[in-house]
């Protein structure tokens, strides 16, 4: 019951005035970014970083959150109106939204999108209430070992789980370590890897990598790509849900949700498979299954549950143990660290009243998306037809601005743009981006607590697997390593299966 | 085909930096008397990159891995035209000032998107560059107290 009163605290607080305009304010920048196709949140959330720590404290997070999980909505309305997924989570929702408009229920099909994540973020934002505080008291008895260890979990799920080619997302990690690593030595004291520039003295400044790696990469693979296809067309008193279509997806809403709040928490996995595995579950369990994929609202309703769900969800771990498990919460821990706060379990104790308020606008922010993607649909439609050559000079313009304005010089800017080339070779040759920004904001905790619990051992690996819990996490770890060991093995005993839809919709698109 | 080989590149290039990293790591120290110096992660980062970039360039030697070329050159020249620009804003804000330098390369990167004279365009495009950079200079200068480079134009 002192989770709800510490929420509800944290509710009002959230209703300042600078607050809700900044939740205000990055709600909508998240929708009009979701809703562009080749833009997600991550790109998202890593544009608009520079911009809203200059609004510090609460309204900051408040403001990259609100892109976020505004992201998640805007996404949708292309996938409905178009048959193009603005983002990865809402490529699934292509699959019945839009036959659903082609069939004139476009406004049916929106009206579903929309309470099908503002539940599915309600449920997600339960998770991450009711779970934070116990993870938080459990993690705050883990010493080093035990984080070393979780780390090391953590990594290696991001690393198996998150690309096409493990070998290759592991060089991704080891990359991302190595960057980690550049500048004053945290223990011994040497500056590494700096080549002589005074610059990378203090080391590579996260958000400037991060607006070039996940920012300009996206910017340069979608650039040129204008949308012809003819939008669906939908009436403004159809955009609300039909409170039939509400209630006969009732289960299908909570089983999304909920695989959310599992799904998001896990490192690596996102928001998207949970998406994946939602609608397929729900095509199981609906009474309705066998017309899935030919436009109904439960076909909506099970992948908009889910990614919203998982949005909330998957920071569960960043507030709870300082761990991003995804690339978006990876870009906000940098927020984080920016504001001056150290995410992790001391973050509930030493800065409770930020965190509470934080998690107030969340919930202000979700109920607030409803009423702004209801009236902001038909500009959001239209914004997708704007040219590229006058919608992505303004985008690079802040990326510019806001990158000068993290370290108030060129240098910066400079390697963001380093960033975003080495972003899109690394996207070309399907090397994952994630597990190199996991490994640049991890890799420096991970020494440090490596080499500071060798230091205490005087050198004796023993120490790591003494702790029980330490030890079943290295085993896990292990288990996760072989995982595309296993695999493969499984794959080549079964038969071939029909191909996945997520698969089929993406290249189709 | 190109795609394959720049992928055998760049795991080539990866077997080099991880040398790098290893040999350098050496240098800083890999142990101080019994406990990890500061090269003790840099030698054992080094050497995974070096171990996995030999698996993934003999996968792609032995067609385990290959592409489809994704890119085309007109999509490669378009980003290094917008790469240059975007270069040319780090060069030319000391002499111009933040605000003008953006303007150059939003003409830049609008003119590379749509390379077009036709007037409904240019009517958008040029007021465009004009006022989003001051739009951007107030926002960030005056509402966020961030210190914009002034150039010789006094912007």
């Amino acid at each position: 019951m002192e989770i709800f009163s510490l929420l509800f605290n944290g509710i009002a607080e959230a209703t300042a005035v600078t607050t809700l305009l900044a939740t205000a304010f990055g709600a909508i920048i998240g929708l009009i970014i979701g809703a562009l196709p080749g833009l997600g949140p991550t790109a998202g959330v890593a544009i608009m970083l520079p911009v809203a720590i200059g609004f510090g404290g609460v309204p900051a997070l408040a403001c990259l959150a609100g892109v976020y999980y505004g992201a998640m909505f805007g996404g949708a309305v292309t996938s409905i109106l178009l048959g193009i997924p603005g983002d990865a989570p809402s490529v699934m929702t292509v699959l019945d939204g839009h036959p659903m408009a082609k069939k004139g229920e476009a406004g049916r099909a929106l009206g579903m999108s929309v309470f099908a994540s503002f539940f599915g973020g309600m449920i997600g934002l339960l998770g991450l209430v009711v779970l934070s505080i116990p993870i938080a008291n459990a993690a705050l008895a883990f010493g080093p070992t035990e984080m070393t260890a979780l780390m090391c979990l953590a990594l290696s799920l991001a690393s198996v789980l998150g690309g096409r080619n493990p070998f290759k997302a592991f060089v991704a990690l080891a990359l991302g370590f190595w960057l980690g690593m550049v500048g004053l030595d945290p223990i011994a004291g040497p500056i590494r890897f700096n080549f002589g520039f005074i610059e990378l003295f203090d080391g590579l400044d996260f958000p400037v990598i991060a607006v070039g790696l996940f920012g300009l990469t996206a910017m340069y693979t979608s650039f040129g790509s204008e949308v012809k296809k003819e939008a669906a067309s939908f009436k403004y008193s159809n955009l609300f849900p039909r409170l039939k279509d509400a209630i006969s997806a009732k289960w299908v809403l909570l089983q999304g949700a909920v695989i959310g709040v599992f799904v998001g928490v896990l490192p690596g996995v996102g928001a998207t498979s949970a998406t994946m595995m939602s609608y397929a579950l729900a095509k199981r369990i609906s009474k309705n299954g066998d017309q899935f994929g030919t436009g109904v609202p439960e076909g909506v309703a099970a992948p908009e549950a889910a990614n919203n769900s998982a949005s909330y969800s998957s920071m569960i771990p960043l507030f709870t143990l300082g761990i991003p498990g995804s690339a978006t919460t990876a870009v906000m821990m940098g927020g984080l660290l920016m504001l001056g706060l150290q995410p992790g379990p001391l973050l509930f104790s030493n800065n409770g009243d930020f965190i509470w308020t934080v998690f107030g606008s969340f919930w202000i922010g979700n109920l607030m998306l409803v009423f702004l993607t209801l009236l902001l649909t038909p500009l959001l439609a239209s914004i997708l037809f704007v040219s590229t050559a006058l919608l992505y000079p303004a985008v690079f313009a802040t990326v510019i601005f806001g990158v000068f304005a993290i370290e108030y010089s060129m240098s910066g800017v400079f390697i963001t743009i380093l960033a975003g080339i080495f972003g899109l070779i690394l996207q070309k040759l399907d090397y994952p981006p994630v597990p190199l920004i996991l490994g640049l904001i991890i890799g420096p905790m991970l020494e440090r607590n490596i080499r500071r619990t060798l230091i205490q051992s005087e050198g004796d690996l023993a120490v790591f697997v003494e702790r029980p819990i330490a030890l079943t996490l290295f085993l896990l770890t292990a288990i996760v390593l072989l995982l595309p060991v296993l695999k493969r093995l499984l794959n080549s005993r079964s038969k071939p299966v029909s191909p996945d839809p997520a698969q089929e919709i993406q290249s189709k698109t | 085909m190109v795609t394959n080989r720049v992928d055998q590149l760049f795991a080539f290039f990866l077997i080099g930096l991880g040398c790098y990293i290893v040999w350098t790591g050496f240098e800083y120290g890999y142990k101080r008397d019994t406990t990890p110096g500061p090269g003790f992660f840099p030698v054992i980062v080094g050497t995974v990159i070096v171990a996995l970039s030999v698996v993934n360039l003999l996968r792609s030697l032995s067609g385990a891995e290959s592409f489809e070329d994704s890119m085309e050159l007109s999509e490669i020249l378009k980003v290094a035209v917008i790469t240059l620009g975007l270069l040319g804003v780090v060069l030319l804000t000391e002499y111009l000032g933040l605000t003008i330098a953006v303007s150059l390369l939003m003409l830049i990167v609008g003119f590379t998107a749509n390379p077009s004279h036709e007037r409904g365009f240019l009517l958008r495009l040029l007021p465009l560059c004009i006022i989003f950079p001051l739009f951007l200079k107030i926002s960030f200068g005056t509402f966020l107290d961030i210190p914009i480079p002034v150039g010789i134009f006094g912007l």
